[in-house]
This record gives C-alpha cells, structure tokens and sequence, in this order.
C-alpha cells in the first residue's frame, strides 16, 4: 500500500520539475508623463499555436509579470 | 485602458529559462485605436545576472557539416558564447570552470548523470549554457 502511493506522488511530480526552464516577462506600464498606470490588461500571445497564454493586470505602481511562458515568440497587448 | 491608446508589441522572443522586461509607455488617445511595435524587446539581458549562450536546432541544420556525424551537443556547445577549449585536449571550459564542474538538464530536469553522447542533436530544439549567476534551483554552471 505505501508503495502504491509513492509511485502516485513521483508521477504528479514530473510536470513541476520540468516547469524550470520557462521563461518570464515582466514590466511597468507608465504614461507619456512617466507616471504609472494600474488597472491596464496585458495579453501574451504564443504566434505559433495562436494560443492566449497568459492575461494579467497590471497593480497600483504599474507593474505587471507573467510566469511559466513557454520558450517562443509571443505578440503583446497592453489595453 | 480608458483614455489610453492599445499598445501592441509583436513578435517578442523568450528564450526557455529567461526573465524579459518589456516596459510599455502608455499614449493618451481614443481607446480602441493602437500603437504597434515590432522588436520592442531588448535584446541584452537586463532583468538578471545571468550570462549565458543559446544555440537553437535551426543554428544546427545550417552547419555545414556532413550528415549527422556530430551529432551529439557536446561539439555545437564549443560555438557559443563563454564555452572555451583547451587545445591540444578534448577539454571544455565554461567561463573558465572545468567540464567537471558541468551541470547538465534537459527540459528543465537535472541529470546528474546523463550521458550527453547519447542525446542527439537531432531531436534537440535548442541548447543553451548559462555560465556566470545561474538560477538557484540549477546549483552550478548549467
């Protein structure tokens, strides 16, 4: 029984580790006078699959990061 | 954003195992229209201490070398950046440290003890040595 559920735990474990090697993208959002925006959508876009990976906001000093993006280049959009 | 134009930029390159910063500047004008960039990313590393060299499959098809007879990574990684050799030895240096001190993983798993003669070049999207400030879950040179 033990046995079982170790083999259970280093299963689920494999995705995590090989989430290393991803990349992140990370920035501030300031107007034309410098000051920062918060509240502004950002999407990432991989162009090979087509597929929107991430979408986050950024907070009240502009700043905005998205984690775990896969390896690629990606179209943004800050609205 | 209201007030805000959309600011678009396209075609942005994340290498596997990288922090990118991409600072937008916002301009005033009717929400719905856009401003567009292409290449907006800055194309050195400016988020981390890292140092480090890629070296992609596409790198490796124009080589001209005949058919696969290199076909581990271990000959490719002497064409990148930081990677040295010793000549008149089969030795390899990264930024100065032995081979021995060399730490290897792919898709972002550790091997500890990989053999990198089996692996071939061939099924490899992209190698990559990160050689000064590396990340801490990789404890050395990678």
């Amino acid at each position: 029984m033990i046995s079982a559920k170790v083999s259970v735990f280093l299963l689920l474990s494999l995705p995590l580790m090989a989430q290393t090697s991803l990349s992140t993208l990370r920035g501030k959002v300031t107007d034309q006078s410098g000051a920062v925006v918060p509240g502004v959508e950002v999407t990432a876009e991989e162009i090979s699959t087509n597929i929107r990976a991430r979408m986050v906001t950024t907070d009240h000093l502009g700043n905005y990061e998205m984690p775990d993006l896969q390896k690629g280049r990606i179209d943004c959009a800050w609205s | 954003m209201k007030g805000f134009k959309t600011f678009v930029a396209e075609d942005i390159p994340l290498e596997s195992n990288q922090t990118k910063r991409v600072d937008v500047a916002l301009q005033v004008g009717e929400t719905g229209t856009e401003v567009t960039v292409s290449g907006a990313a800055p194309v050195i590393e400016t988020e981390e201490g890292k140092i480090g060299a890629e070296f992609s499959d596409r790198q490796y098809k124009d080589l001209p070398m005949p058919g696969n007879a290199y076909s581990s990574p271990i000959p490719v990684l002497v064409t990148m950046a930081q990677v040295q050799t010793d000549e008149g030895s089969y030795s390899v240096y990264f930024a100065g440290q032995g081979g021995s001190q060399l730490d290897m993983g792919m898709d972002g798993v550790k091997e500890e003890s990989m053999n990198t003669q089996t692996v071939n070049m061939e099924s490899v999207e992209e190698v990559k040595v990160v050689a000064v400030n590396n990340s801490a879950e990789f404890s050395r040179v990678g």
